[in-house]
């Protein structure tokens, strides 16, 4: 086995938990899936278990701590919920590129601002995802005007008292160069 | 080849290196730089001689980050330090962070900048973090050949980086350090010494530095890093979290003392203390240096 399929096994390895699961429990069977010899197989199972868990857990808190910096309100008002939508995110998405923590903080906005299916407490929760979801897209040096409607004042009030009350938030520049400026009115 | 024209190009390219990393300016104790005490930097702009800043930060950078960057290169000089180049990656390099990387580093026009000796991509995944590579002559070559490539896009000096690692991968063929030297040998670079990262292997990993020292070719060191990681289920963590321990210190003496290193880098990111603590550890630092005559 040469070193770039060693390298596609371990990179799996290390970030999808289901392939990691199923290797360590049968490394010849998954192996031959992906076209290892038993020989091959083998070798790789020498692998500690426990030292890929550690380090592929590493990897998910880093990713977690990224994204709780690039949504920050959102992780206040979600606590300990954050943390458990985020490991049940990480299960299937791996970012990559250049900007891969503000595309990865842009696809877990996705992917909790789904009230009614999540039936995520307090109600607000998904207009406030979308709010800082859409500070990451307007920061894009390409971004020029974005106009967003929200049921909640989520740009003025604190999360706290959040009560229900149609919401509108601008974000524009005048040129690539110019600063970004944002406008928030509740009507 | 022939034997002996072999054995002139080896040491027409060992004599080339030898006077490249004899010129590289010394560039004394700095920082890694971090948008947080950037503030702090500049009222305290005398106790820091130069930066490091994460390349991969600056590329495809909103135009305050580049206002931002063209502020710094106007006070420090500036070492652009790479994590996501892949140097160790079998398929190849993605030449769309080369080509991006290449401009920012024409742009600083540094003396040196560095990655580290790792893998990071692989089959269409990023993996986000320094993966270790294994210890294996097969390994070297691809290092050595998208080494070779890199040189074809950015002519200033490279120096790479030994990393932390939590995975020791099967069918080593040589030791950590022998890896590290055959590595840095053969692509013809300097090596960044990170201090932190060989105590916490050496911690984690129960080997001697001493003897890991004693391995490298120590004349290729150029620059070192430090700081300080935390403790978590029996494992050092390399975080970047904490002050710098004795031991880190320790052994900066020691290297200080056999090689001319050229420059020193506190790399603090988390749990970022009061910018004083920062600067104290810098003299420290410096005052390592000057007391074995490195740097005045």
């Amino acid at each position: 086995m040469g070193l770039a399929q060693t390298q596609e096994v371990l990179a799996q390895l290390y970030t999808n938990t289901d392939f990691r699961e199923r290797f360590f429990a049968n490394p010849e069977t998954v192996g031959a899936e992906l076209g290892l010899s038993c020989d091959e197989a083998q070798k790789l199972a020498q692998l500690s278990a426990k030292e890929v868990n550690i380090f592929a857990n590493s990897l998910k808190w880093k990713r977690l701590g990224e994204v709780r910096e690039l949504l920050p309100r959102t992780a206040r008002a979600l606590g300990k919920n954050f943390t458990a939508l985020f490991w049940r995110y990480a299960q299937t998405h791996v970012p990559k590129g250049i900007k891969k923590h503000r595309e990865d903080a842009i696809a877990f906005a996705n992917f909790i601002a789904i009230p009614e299916e999540e039936n995520l407490d307090p109600p607000w929760i998904s207009d406030l995802v979308r709010y800082e979801k859409t500070w990451l897209l307007a920061y894009e040096p390409t971004s020029r005007l974005i106009v967003c409607w929200f049921r909640y004042p989520v740009g003025i009030a604190s999360a706290k008292e959040m009560k229900r009350q149609p919401t509108i938030a601008i974000w524009f520049r005048f040129s690539k160069q110019s600063q970004l400026r944002h406008i928030v009115r509740s009507l | 080849m022939r034997w002996w024209l072999r054995w002139w190009l080896w040491r027409w390219l060992w004599r080339r290196l030898e006077a490249m990393l004899s010129h590289l300016p010394s560039l004394g104790v700095g920082l890694g730089f971090r948008e947080p005490f950037k503030s702090d930097l500049f009222l305290n702009r005398q106790q820091v001689d130069f930066l490091e800043i994460v390349a991969e930060h600056y590329l495809d950078a909103s135009w305050q980050k580049q206002q931002e960057l063209e502020l710094l290169a106007a006070h420090f000089p500036i070492i652009p330090h790479a994590i996501n180049l892949s140097l160790g990656s079998a398929e190849g390099l993605d030449t769309d962070y080369l080509r991006k990387l290449a401009v920012l580093i024409k742009q600083l026009n540094p003396p040196w900048w560095s990655e580290h000796i790792c893998f990071t991509k692989a089959g269409g995944v990023d993996i986000g973090h320094l993966s270790p590579l294994p210890y294996t002559q097969e390994a070297v070559e691809v290092v050595r050949r998208n080494i070779a490539e890199v040189r074809r896009w950015v002519d200033v000096p490279l120096i790479l980086e030994n990393i932390t690692y939590m995975v020791t991968l099967p069918g080593a063929e040589m030791t950590e350090a022998q890896f590290l030297a055959e590595v840095v040998e053969r692509s013809d670079c300097g090596l960044l010494l990170d201090i932190t990262n060989l105590h916490t292997n050496a911690v984690n990993y129960g080997y001697d530095v001493h003897e890991f020292l004693q391995q490298l070719p120590c004349d290729r060191i150029v620059q070192l890093h430090f700081v300080g990681g935390h403790w978590h289920d029996g494992v050092l963590i390399d975080s970047h979290s904490q002050s710098t321990p004795v031991e880190v210190w320790q052994l900066m003496e020691e290297v200080v003392a056999h090689v001319p290193v050229k420059g020193i880098i506190l790399e603090r990111d988390e749990n970022l203390p009061p910018f004083a603590e920062l600067t104290k550890e810098l003299q420290k630092a410096r005052e390592i240096s000057r007391s074995n005559g490195r740097w005045g």
